[in-house]
C-alpha cells in the first residue's frame, strides 16, 4: 500500500511527478495517454473536496494528500482494466465523481490512483414506458437532470451539489435530494447498479421494481462510497413532469408541534415534495425578511412544497393547512417560494471558513418522530459547550416514521491551526450527542473521513457484518481505503 | 506579478461553497476537473510562490473556453443567468503567464500570425484605407477565415435594404489576444482597429461576431479607445432595418454565449426570425441566457475537447429541428463540425434573411 502524496512531497519531487513507468504505461494502454494525469495541477485537482477542515489546508496552500496520478476512464471495460492493474500492483484506487462532497470521501488517504468518472457520461437508456433511465455513473447532477427534462422527465433528486455532483456520487454516500417526501432518498430511487468490483470484475444487478432472489446487492452497494466496489452505471426510476406546484408555509409555536405536524401528515399518507421544519434561531431572518418582524425568534417556520396531478396536489395542500393549524400553526406565507429561490446559497457557511481563524459545518443525522427534538436540543447543547460562536438547526428530510435534522454551527479559534482541533472537538460532540438519543449520526452526505472515528459506535453490533463483507469482497484494502472507518 | 497581489479574489473563488460555480462545459463534456475553484487554487499557488509556471500549470489557466462566459450559471427559475465577466482573474493569470515567457505554443503560434499578418489566422491581408459612410459593417476575423459566407450574406442584405455602408475586413479588433494574456499587442490592435472605425466616419457600426460587440462596447471605452458611433449586433441591426425574408422551413436558434449572456441580447434574433415568411421557429429546451454553449471561440488548445461540447449542444438542438440557425462565426464554424454527422444544417441568422 503506498502513503499520501503531499503537496510539498510532490514539490520536492518536481514538476513531473515520478510514477513507476510500467504501471504508467499499463494504464495509458488501456485509456490512452491524454486520460492518465500526473501532473502536479492535475493531482491539486483531487486534493480535496468541500469537507470543512480541507478548506483550511487551501487557506494555508496546505494540501496533506495527493493521488499519485489521475485517470480518466470511459467505458466500464477501463475501469475493469484499472482496477485490475491497481489490484496487480496493490495500489489504493479512490472514485471521484464532482468531487463536491462534504465528508472527505475523495480525499486519497493513502494516495494511489484516482479514477475520476466524469468522462463516462452518457445517457445509455431511457424507458419512458417503465419510467426508468440508465445513465454511466460520471453523468453530472444537473447534465442528468437537463437530459430528462429535455424529453418530459424529471428525475426526483435535487441535492443541493446538483450541478457540480455526479449520478454515482449521489448513489456512493446514500444521497438525498431536496424534494425526498415525494420521490424518496437515492436509495430508494435506484433501481439496479453495476459495479465494478476489487478484482476488476463486474457485477450487475437486475433490473426489475422488486424481487425476492436473495439480499438486495443494490443496497449493499449504495452508500458503500467506493470501499467495495467503483459503481459504473445505474438505473433510476424518473416521473412525468408535475402538472403544478403549490408551496404552503406556517409559522409554529414550538420545533416539537413542528415535528408532530409533519408526523400527523404522513400518518394521514400525505407526502409532498419538500417538507422542511426551522428552529426559531435559524427561521428569525426569514421570518423578518418576509414581514413577520413579530414573530422572529418565537415562532418556527414550516413549509411544504406540493406536487404532482393538479387534483391530488390541491388535496395534499388541504391536508397540510388541516396538519399544520391543529398544531397552532399561524400560516405564514412565502417561505417556500424564499427557499426555492436561495437554495443553492450556502453564504453563511463560506463566510465562516473565509475568516481567519473560523469554520463551521453543517451536520445531518436522523432519528425516528419520537426523538427528533430531543436530538436537536441534544446536538445545540453540546456545540454550544465546545464553544461555537452560533448553532441552529432545521430538519429538510421527512418520512413515514421519522426524518433529517441539520445543525449548523460555526466557531472560531486563536489561529487557522487551533480551529481545526476545536473542529474535530465539535465533531466529537456532536456525534456523541445523537448517539445519545439513538439517532444515526449520517443522513445523506455519508461517513467517508469526516465521521469515521465514529461509526462503529452508530450501529456497534451491526458493523462488523461490514467490516466482514469489506474483507470478503476486498482483501487487500485497495478500494477507497480510510472510508467509512474501513 | 498581477497575481500575487490577487490573493483574496483568488481565495473566494477557491473556497467557493456556492455550488453551481461548477456547471462548466468542459466538465460536464469532457470530464476534466479544471473547475474555476480548482484553476483559482492552482493560481493562489503561484501567486504564493509555491507553483512556477511550468506548463500543466499554464495549462490549467488556459483551460476555460472563453474566460468562463461559457458556464451556465443558473440554469432554473431561482435567478437570473450570470453574466459577469468571469475573467477577473483568471485574464490577469494568463498576462502573466505571458509576462514570465512561459505562454502555450498554440498562444505563441496565434501571436505570430497577429504579428506577420494582422489577424489570427494568419490570412494573407494588405490593410488598405477604410471607406466612409454613415454604416460600417464589420467582417471581423473569425468570420473571415471561418464564415466569409455570413460577410457575404451581410453585404448582399445591407445593399438589399439600400443601406449606405462600408465594410471593414481587415485586422484584428485584440479581444482575443486580451483574453489569452497577450495585452499589449492586444491594446496595441485594438488602437489600430478603433482608428479604422473612426476613419470611416460610421455613426453605426454594425459586427455579426457578438464579441466582438462586446470588445466595442464595452472593453474599448474602458481602454479609452473611442468610436463615435453606436455598436450593434446584426440581429439588432437588421431587425432596426426592417429586414424581411421568405424561408421554408422548421429551424430553431443557438444563442451564442457571447450574445446572450454577455450583452443580454436574446430578442433581437428571435424577432427577427418572426419576420421570415413560412418560417417556424421551434425553441430549444435551453435557449436565451440558459443556452448551452456551442464551444470555444477562435482560440482554444484542444479541438477534440471543443468537438465534444458541440456535439453535446448540437444534440440538444436537434430535438427541436433539423436546421439550427444561430448569429456568431464561432458558433456557426462549432456546430457546423458536428452537424453532418447529425443530419442538421446550420445557418447564420443573415444567410436565413439573405436566401
Amino acid at each position: 500500500m503506498t502513503t499520501a502524496l503531499s503537496l510539498d512531497a510532490a514539490l520536492a519531487r518536481g514538476e513531473a511527478i515520478q510514477v513507476d513507468p510500467i504501471l504508467l504505461t499499463q494504464l495509458e494502454a488501456v485509456v490512452g495517454n491524454k486520460n492518465v494525469a500526473t501532473s502536479i495541477a492535475d493531482l491539486i485537482c483531487y486534493s480535496h473536496d468541500i469537507m470543512p477542515p480541507a478548506f483550511k489546508w487551501v487557506r494555508r496552500d496546505d494540501l496533506p494528500y495527493l493521488p499519485h496520478m489521475v485517470v480518466f476512464p470511459g467505458s466500464t471495460r477501463d475501469v475493469q482494466e484499472i482496477v485490475k492493474i491497481a489490484h496487480y500492483n496493490r495500489i489504493p484506487v479512490v472514485p471521484a465523481g464532482g468531487t463536491s462532497g462534504t465528508i472527505g470521501g475523495i480525499l486519497p488517504v493513502c494516495g494511489g490512483i484516482v479514477v475520476d468518472m466524469k468522462r463516462m457520461n452518457r445517457l445509455v437508456d431511457l424507458d419512458p414506458y417503465s419510467l426508468t433511465v440508465t445513465v454511466e455513473a460520471g453523468m453530472l447532477g444537473q447534465d442528468y437532470e437537463d437530459q430528462l427534462n429535455m424529453r418530459g422527465f424529471i428525475g426526483g433528486h435535487y441535492p443541493q451539489s446538483i450541478r457540480c455532483s455526479a449520478v454515482g456520487g449521489w448513489i456512493g454516500p446514500r444521497g438525498v435530494g431536496t424534494f425526498s417526501t415525494k420521490y424518496g432518498k437515492i436509495e430508494d430511487i435506484v433501481q439496479s447498479l453495476e459495479v465494478v468490483l476489487a478484482d476488476g470484475s463486474v457485477a450487475r444487478t437486475k433490473n426489475v421494481p422488486r424481487a425476492s432472489c436473495g439480499p438486495d446487492l443494490d443496497q449493499l452497494f449504495i452508500g458503500s462510497e467506493g470501499t467495495l466496489g467503483i459503481i459504473t452505471q445505474a438505473t433510476l426510476r424518473i416521473w412525468p413532469k408535475p402538472a403544478k406546484r403549490e408551496w404552503v408555509s406556517y409559522g409554529m409555536p414550538s420545533f416539537e408541534a413542528g415535528v408532530h405536524a409533519c408526523r400527523d401528515l404522513m400518518a394521514e399518507g400525505i407526502y409532498p415534495a419538500v417538507a422542511r421544519l426551522y428552529d426559531e434561531i435559524e427561521g428569525a431572518g426569514a421570518l423578518k425578511e418576509l414581514g413577520y418582524a413579530e414573530a422572529a425568534g418565537k415562532e418556527h417556520p414550516l413549509y411544504f412544497g406540493c406536487e404532482g396531478r393538479a387534483d391530488l396536489t390541491d388535496l395534499e395542500v388541504k391536508v397540510v393547512h388541516e396538519c399544520c393549524r391543529a398544531q397552532g400553526g399561524v400560516e405564514r406565507p412565502g417561505f417556500g417560494e424564499r427557499w426555492w429561490r436561495k437554495r443553492y446559497d450556502t453564504t453563511f457557511l463560506k463566510k465562516a471558513y473565509m475568516l481567519p481563524n473560523g469554520i463551521g459545518d453543517a451536520i445531518e443525522c436522523s432519528a425516528t418522530y419520537k426523538n427528533l427534538t430531543a436530538m436537536h436540543d441534544a446536538m445545540l447543547e453540546a456545540i454550544h459547550v465546545q464553544g461555537a460562536h452560533e448553532v441552529f438547526g432545521h430538519g429538510s428530510h421527512f418520512y413515514p416514521t421519522g426524518g433529517n435534522l441539520y445543525i449548523i454551527w460555526s466557531a472560531f479559534a486563536a489561529d487557522e491551526k487551533e480551529i481545526e482541533s476545536k473542529y474535530w472537538r465539535v465533531m466529537d460532540a456532536a456525534m456523541k450527542a445523537v448517539l445519545s438519543v439513538d439517532g444515526s449520526i449520517g443522513h445523506h452526505h455519508g461517513i467517508g473521513v469526516n465521521k469515521g472515528p465514529w461509526i462503529h459506535l452508530d450501529q456497534p453490533t451491526a458493523w462488523p457484518v461490514v467490516q466482514q463483507i469489506k474483507a470478503a469482497l476486498d482483501p487487500l484494502g485497495i478500494m477507497n481505503p480510510g472510508k467509512l472507518g474501513l | 506579478m498581477r497575481l500575487s497581489s490577487m490573493r483574496e479574489i483568488l481565495e473566494n473563488t477557491a473556497i467557493d461553497h456556492v455550488y453551481y460555480r461548477s456547471y462548466d462545459p468542459l466538465v460536464r463534456c469532457v470530464g476534466r476537473e479544471y473547475t474555476p475553484h480548482r484553476a483559482a487554487q492552482i493560481a493562489m499557488l503561484v501567486g504564493g510562490g509555491r507553483l512556477g509556471w511550468t506548463p500543466d500549470v499554464v495549462q490549467a489557466m488556459y483551460w476555460p473556453l472563453n474566460s468562463r462566459i461559457e458556464l451556465v450559471w443558473n440554469l432554473d427559475d431561482s435567478g437570473p443567468a450570470f453574466a459577469t465577466d468571469a475573467g477577473e482573474w483568471d485574464r490577469p493569470a494568463r498576462a502573466d503567464v505571458v509576462e514570465a515567457g512561459a505562454a502555450p505554443a498554440w498562444v505563441k503560434a496565434l501571436e505570430a500570425n497577429v504579428k506577420t499578418s494582422g489577424n489570427l489566422y494568419g490570412l494573407a491581408e494588405q490593410p488598405k484605407a477604410v471607406g466612409q459612410a454613415p454604416v460600417l459593417y464589420i467582417a471581423d476575423d473569425t468570420t473571415r477565415a471561418h464564415a466569409p459566407e455570413i460577410a457575404q450574406a451581410m453585404q448582399l442584405l445591407l445593399a438589399g435594404e439600400g443601406c449606405d455602408f462600408t465594410t471593414l475586413a481587415q485586422g484584428t479588433d485584440g479581444w482575443a489576444l486580451y483574453d489569452l494574456g497577450l495585452w499589449e499587442l492586444a491594446r496595441e490592435k485594438a488602437t489600430e482597429f478603433a482608428g479604422w472605425i473612426r476613419a470611416s466616419g460610421a455613426r453605426t457600426v454594425v459586427a455579426n461576431c457578438p464579441a466582438l460587440v462586446y470588445a466595442l462596447r464595452e472593453w474599448y471605452p474602458a481602454l479609452g479607445l473611442r468610436l463615435d458611433a453606436e455598436v450593434l449586433h446584426h440581429s439588432e441591426f437588421l431587425l432596426k432595418l426592417g429586414v424581411r425574408g421568405k424561408f421554408a422551413g422548421r429551424v430553431t436558434f443557438h444563442d451564442p454565449s457571447y450574445l446572450s449572456r454577455y450583452l443580454h441580447q436574446v430578442e433581437a434574433p428571435r424577432a427577427l426570425l418572426g419576420r421570415v415568411e413560412g418560417l417556424e421557429l421551434a425553441e430549444c429546451y435551453f435557449k436565451g441566457e440558459k443556452a448551452n454553449p456551442s464551444g470555444p471561440l477562435a482560440t482554444f488548445f484542444d479541438e477534440e475537447y471543443a468537438e465534444q461540447i458541440a456535439a453535446r449542444r448540437a444534440d440538444e438542438l436537434a430535438l427541436a429541428a433539423r436546421i439550427v440557425v444561430t448569429a456568431a462565426p464561432a458558433s456557426k464554424r462549432n456546430l457546423a463540425g458536428v452537424a453532418r454527422a447529425r443530419g442538421l444544417q446550420v445557418l447564420d441568422i443573415a444567410e436565413v434573411l439573405a436566401c
